[in-house]
């Protein structure tokens, strides 16, 4: 009877942990993370505004005020479809002819004008703000430098750094902000996670019913680059190859339909003059 | 009957644990026929809390609410209610560290100890401060997010 019971019990409690395939409710207890509450993305909004203002003291915006509205409005409505809700996204063009795009934690994303020269249409833009716009929604650096609100382990959170009067945690502050922008600017993210990041733009790019194929170019753009030793590029990325062989990947194993999407070109060459 | 029994209070407790109800976390979320997309029908807002009826393996759900039932993108829900809006954009950038503070033993040995635990290479602190007036201009360039919305989903060739 007893047997019967427990196997009566594990069938149902089985099946019923697998009835819904893919979402997270067939994790255990101590697989499951831990939630990211209010605090926390406050505390991930005030490092990655810090940030980006520091970005902005290394390089100034464009002075466009036009070209900046139109990247504004293309990336509002990328993050505003796709990105998380509790964020408010701000992009920005910043003046370098560096090729380069960053995103820092709690929304902000910046494109340089280098890199926008190098585009050929609208399609690219969102491609590359996708792309950016993952690093924020996949918390990539959030979950590299640990920022949470935790009020406990200061010495590894950044958590009570923010409205601290201890100078201790202002350094480690400000050690944490060093370390960032070493990614930002010299060591890049992982391979995994500008695969990642690649990954969920491109689905991003095909549900606005952009024309995916543009941001490939735009990779291969970046490799002829990458081989000339005399272009303004950052070398933070890997290789264009390796990410556009992970990307057809994708396409083949998700049965992608490749119908051709939109790229208004017309609309970006009206604003983005060069 | 031990067996119904158990059955029943286990079936009670699995609607309750693994509840089917999804939340939109998309500005505007599309609803489709079908799982193949096509024109969208219907479409669900921010924070619209639906019921699952079935789930795909291609990343689609079967929703519905009130009258309305269709296929949406699995990846624009959350199983949890979205949270509200977070902006700090009025408030100051800094860490607010008091100026003129005494330091004290126990602060120089952390902040040296701190130091200790840097990379070599690093070298000396970074200036690190924040172009305050930068990042407000870039704030305020953000648009409305109907009109941003409208902007995207546009076609302009």
């Amino acid at each position: 009877m007893g047997n019967l019971l427990a196997l009566l019990l594990f069938l149902f409690t089985s099946s019923s942990l697998f009835a819904y395939e893919g979402v997270e409710f067939r994790l255990r207890p101590h697989q499951i993370p831990k939630d990211y509450g209010p605090r926390d993305v406050q505390a991930e909004i005030e490092f990655g505004r810090n940030l980006g203002g520091i970005i902005l003291k290394r390089h100034s915006l464009y002075p466009d005020r036009e070209l900046q509205k139109y990247v504004n409005l293309v990336g509002n409505g990328v993050a505003e479809l796709m990105g998380r809700p509790e964020l408010q996204y701000h992009f920005g063009v910043i003046d370098t002819e560096l090729v380069n795009a960053y995103a820092t934690p709690g929304g902000y994303v910046f494109v340089s004008f280098g890199a926008l020269k190098l585009m050929e249409n609208e399609a690219q833009l969102v491609g590359v703000i996708a792309h950016e716009i993952a690093h924020i929604d996949l918390r990539h650096e959030v979950k590299k430098l640990k920022i949470r609100a935790l009020e406990d382990s200061y010495s590894t959170e950044i958590s009570a750094i923010f409205g601290s009067t201890s100078a201790t945690k202002r350094v480690l502050f400000e050690q944490m902000t060093g370390k960032a922008m070493k990614i930002l600017f010299e060591e890049g993210r992982s391979k995994e996670m500008e695969v990642e990041a690649d990954l969920q733009g491109i689905r991003t790019m095909m549900e606005l019913g952009y024309d995916w194929k543009s941001y490939i170019d735009y990779l291969e753009q970046l490799d002829h680059l990458m081989g000339d030793v005399s272009a303004e590029i950052s070398k933070t990325h890997p290789t264009s190859h390796e990410r556009i062989a992970e990307i057809e990947k994708l396409v083949a194993e998700e049965k992608i339909v490749t119908k051709p999407g939109k790229k208004n070109q017309k609309r970006f060459e009206a604003y983005v003059r060069l | 009957m031990v067996i119904f029994i158990l059955f029943t209070i286990l079936s009670l407790l699995s609607t309750s644990v693994f509840a089917n109800t999804f939340y939109v976390k998309s500005y505007l979320l599309p609803v489709y026929q079908q799982t193949t997309a096509g024109q969208p029908f219907h479409q669900f807002r921010r924070g619209d809390q639906l019921q699952a009826l079935q789930i795909s393996r291609e990343g689609w759900v079967q929703v519905k609410k009130g009258e309305v039932q269709g296929w949406v993108q699995q990846n624009r829900l959350s199983t949890k209610p979205v949270q509200s809006r977070i902006s700090l954009t009025k408030r100051s950038l800094k860490p607010s560290v008091r100026k003129k503070r005494n330091v004290r033993v126990r602060t120089v040995m952390a902040v040296v100890g701190v130091k200790g635990l840097r990379d070599s290479k690093s070298g000396a602190f970074k200036e690190t401060e924040s172009d305050l007036k930068a990042i407000r201009e870039l704030e305020s360039l953000s648009p409305d997010a109907q009109e941003s919305v409208d902007f995207i989903l546009s076609a302009n060739p």
